[in-house]
């Protein structure tokens, strides 16, 4: 675990946020309202500090090329500039807003274990010539490397992929400062044939499904006749309409 | 049409719908998918109807994830019954939905394809929808 946190850069993004004393979801809420979402920050042997920041520009960070890997110089008003990258964010379900942000206080010399984009290069043969779809499995794998190390995305030539092959995380060629850390046996992507859908006529369908799923009876003395005790509530409801 | 194959009981209460999908609202599969932007219940009927929409849209390219499954049992009662007499037969099957939650998702074909295809999918359901995409959903404005 590292203890001391890397200076401030000219080359990096610089965030700026403010120390939040008011915790809780009611203040939480008024912060958004206000136009700032609440976040905080922790790591390097440091003590977490609750802050606030402006979503945009966290924003700006996730859509940048190297997305939520990217390194920034978080300058606290009137306190603390640390180097420091976002670790987990909270989005609202419906139209993505952020309400959250996590991040991590980096030092530049110790190694830390990243999750980076998976990018595919090329088309494969079974997507060309075969008719195929080309699924990516996984779309991030965990690599540990430097901070200054993390690649933007791992680049993977799918082009020899023909119907029913993929391509592991093993397979993947990376500088040796790079270490995987997901399981090598994963599958990254592979190309599957289109399944051929063959329509069948309503009235088929219809007398081919059940009408009713089977009920998990509890008890043994039930188990044995399921089928009887379904019959049932059919035959009830019959007889009372023969009644009327 | 989608069921479930086992059940615990014939007949449920309709119950309410309070909050929104926090989990199952995010991409998940797909580059692209179709989000529900209020709460109700999708018939077993509307998610066929969707997907074949889509399927028959898309053709022979393009794959198409469902992310939502009928649980629910929906009774009924005969037409020109009196009231009374006890709960109808179970007539359909409806899955519940809360705003957020992703129906469907699609792979493998271009976005002004899945658009098209997601708008087809999305007239035959009587909720309100949004088109998503991966890209756009990777860190969204406050």
């Amino acid at each position: 675990m590292a203890t001391h946190t890397s200076p401030a850069s000219p080359n990096r993004p610089e965030l700026e946020a403010e120390t939040r004393a008011a915790e809780g979801k009611g203040a939480a809420r008024k912060l958004r309202r206000a136009g700032m979402i609440p976040a905080t920050l922790y790591g390097a042997g440091k003590a977490p500090l609750s802050l606030s920041l402006n979503p945009k520009s966290v924003s700006r960070v996730l859509h940048s090329d190297t997305g939520h890997n990217t390194i920034f110089d978080l300058k606290v008003a009137g306190g603390e500039t640390a180097a420091a990258m976002i670790v987990d964010w909270q989005l609202e379900p419906v139209h993505g807003a952020l309400l959250h942000v996590d991040m991590k206080r980096i030092a530049l010399d110790v190694r830390l274990r990243v999750r980076v984009p998976v990018v595919t290069q090329g088309e494969p043969v079974g997507v060309k010539t075969q008719g195929g779809i080309l699924e990516l499995v996984t779309r991030e794998i965990e690599i540990e490397c430097l901070p200054g190390d993390i690649p933007e995305h791992l680049t993977v030539d799918v082009s020899n992929l023909s119907i029913g092959q993929n391509f592991r995380i093993g397979e993947l060629k990376l500088e040796d400062r790079l270490q995987i850390i997901t399981d090598t046996e994963r599958v990254i992507a592979h190309v599957v044939a289109v399944k051929e859908v063959v329509e069948a006529p309503a009235a088929a369908e219809a007398a081919a499904a059940p009408a009713e799923p089977e009920v998990i009876r509890k008890g043994k003395a039930e188990e044995a006749e399921p089928e009887a005790a379904e019959a049932k509530p059919e035959a009830k409801a019959e007889g009372k309409k023969e009644k009327k | 049409m989608l069921m479930p194959k086992k059940v615990k009981f014939r007949k449920q209460q309709r119950g309410r719908r309070a909050g929104k999908a926090w989990t199952g609202s995010q991409l998940a599969f797909g580059d692209y998918g179709l989000k529900v932007s209020e709460c109700g219940w999708i018939t077993d009927r509307q998610i066929e109807a969707s997907r074949v929409a889509m399927t028959r849209f898309v053709k022979r390219g393009g794959k198409i994830w469902v992310r939502v499954f009928p649980d629910k049992p929906v009774t009924k009662k005969p037409a020109e019954t009196r009231m009374g007499k006890g709960k109808g037969a179970p007539d359909h099957w409806v899955a519940v939905v809360k705003p957020g939650r992703i129906l469907f998702e699609m792979e493998g074909v271009p976005r002004a394809q899945a658009q098209e295809a997601m708008r087809l999918a999305a007239h035959k359901l009587s909720l309100r929808t949004l088109f998503v995409s991966r890209e756009e959903s990777a860190g969204g404005v406050a």
